[in-house]
């Protein structure tokens, strides 16, 4: 059977297969060629003798005119699909080589496996008109597959060796256009909950696959039977899985989250009542390797529950959807991919891990990564630590090293900042540790652009708040230290001997050039009556809110003009009269390092 | 024991006097003759007693509420009453007030007594007849005495009668001093003696006739007559002789009166009202000589002909009607002397610093009420929506053009000490805001006057000023069509001297304060000759540009050096005061400008210093006159920077780093506008953009290196005065520093570098120097043309040593600006740390070497101040904040039926409340026995009218019997006599 695949796989990179006479694809040919395509089709449909305009049908599939390609296509999904569901293409039980309906239908059967892997290269071209109605094509054919399987063996049945070849077909495309991603991804993969079933199974199998390794669950699945190629595929392949498979998996928003929400079938519902019957897993594929059917992954879990269809129990969407992640996570990842990840990370990854923890390698790798990674992992590291019982030594110290120099100049500020603010809400932390925080972010605030810095300054008025201790940071005793004793280089805040310190960057900051900051900074002047600030309110600002902010507030009086009139844009006046007398000019003051 | 009643009724009438020794009754006829004190008002006394005793003594008159628990020391009101006496005195009351209304009911009309008291029920009969008699005695006493004939009464005064004074000389009430009022009048003694006073019988002595004989009333009157003839003559004499005085003096006043300058002030009069213009100036002066002549020649005939005196009265006369009808003189400001003026600027400068103080701390706007002196100051400040005035700047007396023009007018004056202001540069001066009317008129007289110099316009001089070449130019190009165009006229001929004024105010704005003021006539030669020569090939009119395209259309042709004064031209001849849609004009010119000098600043090869400085100052002065129309094209500007801005971000084409143009901009914001405040309209959203230019754009080559030092000196330069911290500054400064060290100066890890700046992920090899040659390379100036350059020409190591040496050098000026700062060693520990590592690079040369050194040593000797100098933070050095407690109330003596209501309100209406129930329950009480009281008064009346009638027909009935009872007796005797006739 295995041979049998290989064949195929052969076939469909079949250069020989090549053009027939429709080299010519002028406008007249094309429009000739189509005729030609509904005259066979109709023959076709009319007498059997004409069966082997079928094969002509193929080559005019293999043209180079999209309009060509797309009447031969659809022109042969209305020949087959009748013989689908009739059940003429069925592999005859006893073939025997002098049954010429046997050899005709096994004939057929090549065809229709031509044409399919034909469909699967389709999908593969740049062409968006022709790779959208070619994946609605193949998704029909799966459908009607799957519905005649089904009748054959009394039970439901989902043609997954066809699915199988396009989620190979679509996380290999090199061209993945928006309409086909869009297309698969919200009409099919997201709302079909067979499919996208058996496309994370897939999925996982082929990144596994193209990783040259398997993974250790897979050890509980039944041992494919399909020869898998070892050896890692070449850095650009994975590459291009990476891409499509994150494309793909990055839409995914519908999840379930209970079993009732399971309803939605491609290949119909497998009939919960009929779930007490026996399911066999036996083959009714009309190939020889047609045994990639569903893997009853319920045996060990719900041995003493009565039998559901697996299709219809949640766990096992789960855990094939926590395989495709674990696979996915193994490739190797860009950064922009690793940030998007990180993004959707907590929100659409963990909660429907069977399994949360697998993650925690991944998100402890990010974490330590530093940078951008870091403040991204930490929204992921958060949740398994406080949902999923994750123990992090050091979380502290991490944090702490994550205010770094650019810190406070990155996008994800913002949604940093309201998760520290959730790790040091308790009043249960050491002053000394608090003290550290609240320091460092002062004398990062010093060299943080306006924005940040009205983050940090209510971040630090709630920590003080919370902490009366380090209300020394503020108000010290006149005759203690003078000198800074806090260490910035020191690496554990336990050790930088921010409490015996002042905050005098906070003090300074209250000069800022941009009259909000100053403003806000003064608050620490104030009595502390505040409860404390909201922190959501500060976080989304930005130079272009503070400056439209600016501009659009309402004016009232007119803007001051300078008290001396200009004397010289940079060339003062005097010396501008002397120059006309042939002598040296001088600059204004404060703009001797320019000549102009 | 209780004594019986009868006992207790004689003690207490023996006590009352009523029986006993001392009784009334006890008297004897004698004693009641003499007229004991005992006589009415003992009967009344005893009345009183009689009926008090017979009320004490009724028990049944008494009622007594007794209560269940006596309390000592309380009293209650209402325990015991008298009911029936109670009830008597309401009956009673009501028989006086209500049954008398009662009675009059329905009654119109009836004699109403108004006899004093007769109405008052409380009144006995006594007490009213006394009452009366008392009343009639006091309104004789009042009336009375003033035509009482016979009664003799002494005027007095101070307590003495003035009866016997009959001497006023001697009293000497006054007159004696004025001795020229009272000459001629008739003597004090006469006055005395004959007039209304004298007919006194008591005649002194001296009124005797000198034979003894006292005189006659005749001859009395006909000495009056003499002596009042005599004075008159006396009076007639002396008037006489002052008059020949006076016309002594006239004739001698002939000889004087040239001194005098009468003559003078007539010819004065006779001149024209209106001072002439400059250029008009000769042909005046010719006429007013002429005018002089003619003068000098009727005067010289006058005297000759010899009545000069009638005719000098009569001119004098003229000349005083003249004075009563000419135009009274306008009260016209003191001429400031030059002190005022200094000390005058000198406050608006310290006005000016006090209210950029106030708005660097954030404070309001205004000067407080104090210094402004009141209410209507401020108004003035903000004037309305529909005040006329308001196109000029209301700070104008501070910063804007109306000052300009006030110093121009007193230079003009130093300039030209010999000539008086004219007229109508004074009603200009005077009142800038004057109406239309007064400015109409000046163009009527200045038609008039362009009449006349026409006229005489051959005759012109030469002699003229050369400062008004402007003028006479163009007044010779009006005279060519004047008659074709009087509208074009009238404006153009305003705005010379508009133009004048401007001339002189920037001649004042280009002269610093301080600048000695021949100084300022130096330049001022010097640049009105420039000027002069400029406006050899310059037109003198230009349209008012509607675009871009338009204003360099108008300026196509023209030198780069001249377009300052076309622009000056085109200020003056639009200048928004000359009418209302100038100012309109010039709000769309303003923009064009502000494009132009975008323009300028890249087109040209070089930087056009000398133009921008000029352009940049009538900025300045729109900018004060437009208010606010021109913040919002400034912001406008800035807008779409700041979306270019965000378009480059987003697109990483371009670094989004500003260059030549936008930097030139962000330079002019700075000069015009207040740059220390605590929050501006227009700078503190060019600061942002500033700041996210700094913060935010990639820097890719030297040339955004440059650019972002240039805003790093901009921001510089901004917060000179208010020192506001600017992280972004430093951090590029440093940062950049970092990016031009040459490679292996730094580690590539970013952790690795001092301090905390922001690095950003930037292809550093473009930036970096090469260590090649690099000892050799000059340090030089960075030039703001280098923006022009391309990109490729800059990669060399001369831009980028400029660049490094640049950076420290505002490094350096920005260690020195933040020296006070508490954090300043934080904020320099970065830069510092740089530096330190730049010093002990080999490859530089040594002038730039020498220059990192000494930034870094001084930066690390301020860092020393700072460290030593700075405290532990007391922040929070306010009171500390008052727990609040809550103590419960105690009331002393507190009781239960008191309300104790904490709302004074509500407890006050609760009084109300019962007070009202109160009154109402004792009305309805009242109303209720008054009906009674009425129905029982209907009763009695109509039970009174029944007996009556009763009585009436009574007695009638019984006359009518009686009457027939006679009839009957009559008829049984008559009957008896018949029966006896009969018998008989």
């Amino acid at each position: 059977m295995a041979v049998a695949k290989r064949n195929r796989s052969e076939t469909k990179v079949d250069p020989s297969v090549g053009h027939f006479a429709l080299g010519t694809s002028g406008a007249k040919n094309i429009k000739d060629a189509v005729e030609q395509i509904r005259l066979l089709e109709r023959q076709v449909a009319e007498s059997k003798t004409h069966l082997n305009n079928i094969v002509t049908l193929i080559q005019y599939c293999e043209d180079d005119s999209p309009k060509i390609i797309h009447a031969a296509m659809h022109a042969l999904f209305r020949v087959f699909s009748p013989m689908l569901s009739k059940g003429e293409l069925q592999k005859p039980k006893k073939a025997t080589a002098e049954d010429k309906k046997a050899t005709v239908t096994l004939w057929l059967r090549d065809n229709y496996v031509k044409y399919l892997n034909r469909m699967c290269a389709i999908l593969d071209l740049p062409e968006a008109g022709l790779q959208v109605p070619a994946l609605k094509i193949l998704l029909d054919l799966i459908k009607l597959e799957s519905a005649h399987l089904s009748t054959l063996s009394g039970s439901h049945h989902f043609a997954n060796d066809l699915y199988l070849n396009v989620v190979d077909a679509l996380l290999n495309c090199d061209n993945m256009s928006a309409p086909l991603l869009d297309e698969f991804t919200q009409k099919y993969f997201g709302f079909y909950d067979d499919l996208r079933f058996y496309f994370l199974k897939n999925a996982a199998q082929i990144i596994n696959a193209a990783l040259g390794s398997k993974p250790k669950k897979d050890n509980k699945t039944p041992q494919s039977k399909k020869q898998k190629t070892t050896g890692q595929a070449p850095p650009a392949k994975l590459a291009l899985i990476l891409g499509n498979a994150f494309a793909i998996m990055e839409t995914l928003k519908s999840m379930p989250t209970e079993a009732k929400e399971l309803d939605e079938f491609w290949t119909g519902n497998p009939d919960p009542n009929n779930e007490k019957k026996e399911y066999t897993g036996e083959s009714f594929g009309f190939s020889e390797d047609e045994d990639d059917t569903v893997e009853d992954l319920t045996k060990d879990t719900s041995a003493a529950h009565v039998k559901r269809h697996p299709l219809l129990t949640l766990f096992n969407h789960r855990r094939v959807f926590s395989d495709c992640w674990t696979a996915l996570l193994r490739l190797p990842f860009t950064a922009v991919i690793y940030k998007k990840t990180l993004l959707i990370v907590h929100k659409r990854i963990i909660p429907h891990l069977p399994q949360p923890t697998v993650l925690m390698d991944f998100l402890t790798d990010s974490y330590n990564a530093g940078g951008a990674i870091s403040l991204l992992a930490l929204k992921g590291l958060f949740v398994l630590i406080t949902e999923h019982n994750l123990d992090y030594p050091d979380f502290f110290q991490k944090l702490y090293m994550l205010f770094d120099r650019n810190l406070m100049h990155v996008k994800y500020r913002a949604r940093f900042f309201s998760q520290v603010d959730i790790f040091l809400s308790s009043p249960l932390l050491p002053a000394q540790l608090v003290a550290a925080f609240i320091k460092r972010m002062a004398r990062l605030g010093l060299s943080s652009p306006p924005a940040s810095i009205v983050i940090i300054i209510p971040f630090i008025y709630n920590l003080l708040k919370r902490h009366p201790t380090c209300m020394q940071l503020i108000h010290g005793k006149a005759d203690s230290e003078k000198n800074d004793s806090y260490d910035a280089l020191q690496d554990d805040p336990m050790k930088s001997n921010a409490l015996q310190s002042s905050l005098w960057e906070l003090q300074t900051l209250q000069n800022h050039v941009a009259p909000n900051v100053a403003t806000l900074a003064k608050i620490f002047n104030e009595q502390f009556t505040k409860p404390s600030y909201n922190l959501e309110d500060f976080l989304d600002h930005t130079y272009a809110t503070m400056f439209q902010n600016e501009i659009t507030k309402k004016r009232k009086g007119e803007a001051a003009i300078a008290v001396d009139a200009p004397k010289g844009l940079f060339v003062a006046t005097v010396e501008e009269t002397a120059e006309e007398e042939g002598e040296q000019d001088a600059v204004v003051p404060g703009w001797e390092s320019w000549s102009f | 024991m209780a004594k019986s009643a009868l006992y207790r009724l004689k003690s207490s009438l023996k006590e009352a006097g009523a029986i006993g020794p001392n009784s009334r009754a006890s008297l004897s006829k004698k004693d009641r003759k003499k007229g004991r004190p005992t006589a009415a008002s003992a009967k009344n006394d005893l009345n009183k007693k009689l009926a008090h005793i017979k009320e004490a003594m009724n028990p049944f008159e008494m009622k007594v509420t007794r209560q269940k628990y006596d309390i000592l020391g309380r009293k209650t009101k209402g325990v015991d009453g008298k009911p029936t006496l109670s009830k008597q005195v309401g009956e009673e009351n009501r028989r006086k007030t209500l049954l008398q209304e009662l009675q009059k009911k329905n009654k119109a009309g009836g004699v109403i007594d108004k006899r004093f008291g007769e109405d008052n029920p409380n009144m006995t009969p006594e007490e009213k007849m006394l009452e009366r008699f008392t009343r009639e005695k006091q309104s004789r006493a009042k009336g009375g005495a003033i035509f009482n004939l016979e009664e003799e009464s002494d005027l007095t005064h101070y307590g003495q009668s003035l009866a016997g004074l009959n001497d006023f000389d001697e009293d000497g009430l006054g007159y004696s001093d004025d001795d020229d009022e009272n000459r001629g009048a008739i003597g004090g003694d006469i006055v005395s003696h004959s007039h209304f006073g004298g007919f006194d019988e008591a005649t002194g002595p001296e009124e005797t006739h000198e034979d003894g004989r006292p005189k006659t009333k005749a001859e009395v009157m006909k000495e009056v007559i003499a002596k009042s003839k005599f004075h008159k003559h006396e009076r007639q004499k002396e008037k006489e002789e002052i008059d020949d005085i006076t016309k002594e003096l006239d004739d001698e006043l002939e000889g004087i009166r040239g001194l005098l300058g009468f003559a003078d002030q007539a010819a004065e009069e006779r001149r024209p009202k209106r001072a002439p213009l400059p250029s008009q100036k000769s042909t005046v002066n010719r006429a007013l000589d002429r005018i002089a002549d003619e003068e000098n020649e009727r005067q010289k005939q006058d005297r000759e002909s010899g009545i000069l005196d009638k005719d000098f009265d009569d001119s004098y006369d003229k000349h005083i009607r003249e004075l009563a009808f000419d135009r009274r003189a306008k009260p016209q400001d003191r001429l400031k002397t030059e002190e005022e003026i200094a000390q005058e600027e000198v406050e608006k400068l310290e006005k000016a610093e006090k209210a950029r103080k106030r708005r660097m701390d954030g404070l309001s706007d205004e000067v407080d009420p104090k210094e402004q002196g009141g209410f209507k100051k401020r108004r003035k400040a903000t004037p309305a929506a529909d005040d006329l005035d308001d196109d000029f700047a209301p700070e104008d007396d501070l910063f804007g053009l109306g000052t300009g023009m006030n110093v121009g007018e007193e230079e003009f004056k130093g300039v030209k000490p010999g000539r008086m202001p004219s007229k109508k540069r004074r009603t200009v001066k005077v009142d800038v805001d004057s109406d239309s009317e007064e400015a109409e008129e000046d163009d009527e007289e200045g038609d008039e006057e362009d009449g006349d110099e026409e006229e005489i316009s051959e005759e012109e001089d030469e002699d003229e000023e050369d400062d008004e070449e402007d003028d006479e130019e163009e007044g010779d190009s009006e005279d060519d069509f004047s008659d074709l165009d009087m509208t074009m006229e009238r404006p153009s001929k305003k705005s010379t001297t508009a133009e004048d004024e401007e001339d002189e105010d920037d001649v004042n704005d280009m002269s610093s304060a301080k600048a000695k003021k021949s100084a300022k006539s130096d330049k001022k030669t010097k640049v009105t000759a420039d000027a002069a020569a400029a406006a050899a090939e310059l037109p003198f009119t230009f349209p008012c540009p509607t675009s871009l395209g338009h204003f360099m259309t108008i300026i196509d042709g023209i030198d780069m050096k001249d377009v300052p004064t076309v622009v000056h031209r085109i200020r003056a001849l639009y200048h928004p005061k000359l009418s209302p849609q100038n100012k309109e004009k010039m709000q769309v010119f303003y923009p064009i400008l502000l494009d132009y000098i975008f323009q300028i600043s890249v087109s040209e090869t070089k930087f056009p210093t000398a133009a921008l400085n000029t352009l940049v100052r009538h900025i300045y002065a729109m900018t004060s006159q437009l208010g606010d129309h021109a913040t919002s094209c400034v912001l406008g500007f800035l807008e779409a920077f700041e979306s270019e801005l965000q378009m480059d971000l987003v697109s990483g084409a371009r670094s989004g780093f500003p260059m030549g143009d936008k930097l030139c901009f962000l330079r002019v914001l700075g000069q015009i506008y207040s740059t220390s405040d605590f929050q501006h309209q227009v700078i503190t959203p060019a600061q942002l953009l500033m700041s996210q230019y700094l913060g935010q754009c990639q820097v890719g080559s030297v040339k955004d290196i440059a650019s972002g030092l240039m805003l790093c000196n901009l921001f510089l330069d901004y917060q000179t005065l208010s020192k506001r911290v600017v992280p972004e500054a430093i951090n590029f400064l440093s940062s950049s520093l970092v990016y031009l060290a040459p490679k292996g100066t730094f580690s590539e890890d970013v952790l690795e570098l001092p301090g905390s700046f922001p690095i950003q992920d930037v292809n550093i090899s473009a930036l970096q120097m090469t260590t090649k040659g690099l000892k050799s390379v000059k340090v030089e100036r960075l030039s703001i043309d280098m923006f022009k350059l391309k990109d490729a020409s800059l990669e060399k190591n001369t831009y980028r040593v400029a660049a490094m040496s640049a950076a420290a050098d505002i490094l350096h000026k920005y260690a020195i600006l933040y020296a006070s700062m508490t954090a300043f060693s934080e904020m320099f520990q970065g830069p510092l740390g740089v530096l330190e590592k730049l010093v002990t690079v080999s490859d530089f040369s040594s002038s730039l070497k020498s220059q990192l050194t000494k930034t870094q040593d001084r930066i690390q000797k301020l860092q020393g101040f700072s460290t030593d100098s700075r405290t532990p933070l007391q922040m929070q050095a306010h009171k500390p904040v008052p727990i609040a407690s809550y103590v419960p109330k105690f009331e002393e003596g507190y009781s239960l039926d008191k309300h104790y209501d904490p709302d004074v309100e509500r407890s006050q209406a609760h009084k109300l409340e019962v007070q009202y129930k109160k009154e109402k329950k004792g009305a309805i009480r009242e109303l209720r026995k008054d009906a009674q009281f009425v129905a029982r008064e209907k009763l009695r009346v109509q039970r009174e009218k029944d007996t009556e009638y009763n009585a009436k027909i009574k007695g009638i009935m019984s006359g009518l019997e009686a009457d027939q009872g006679e009839k009957n007796a009559e008829a049984r005797m008559k009957k008896a006599k018949k029966m006896k006739g009969k018998r008989n």
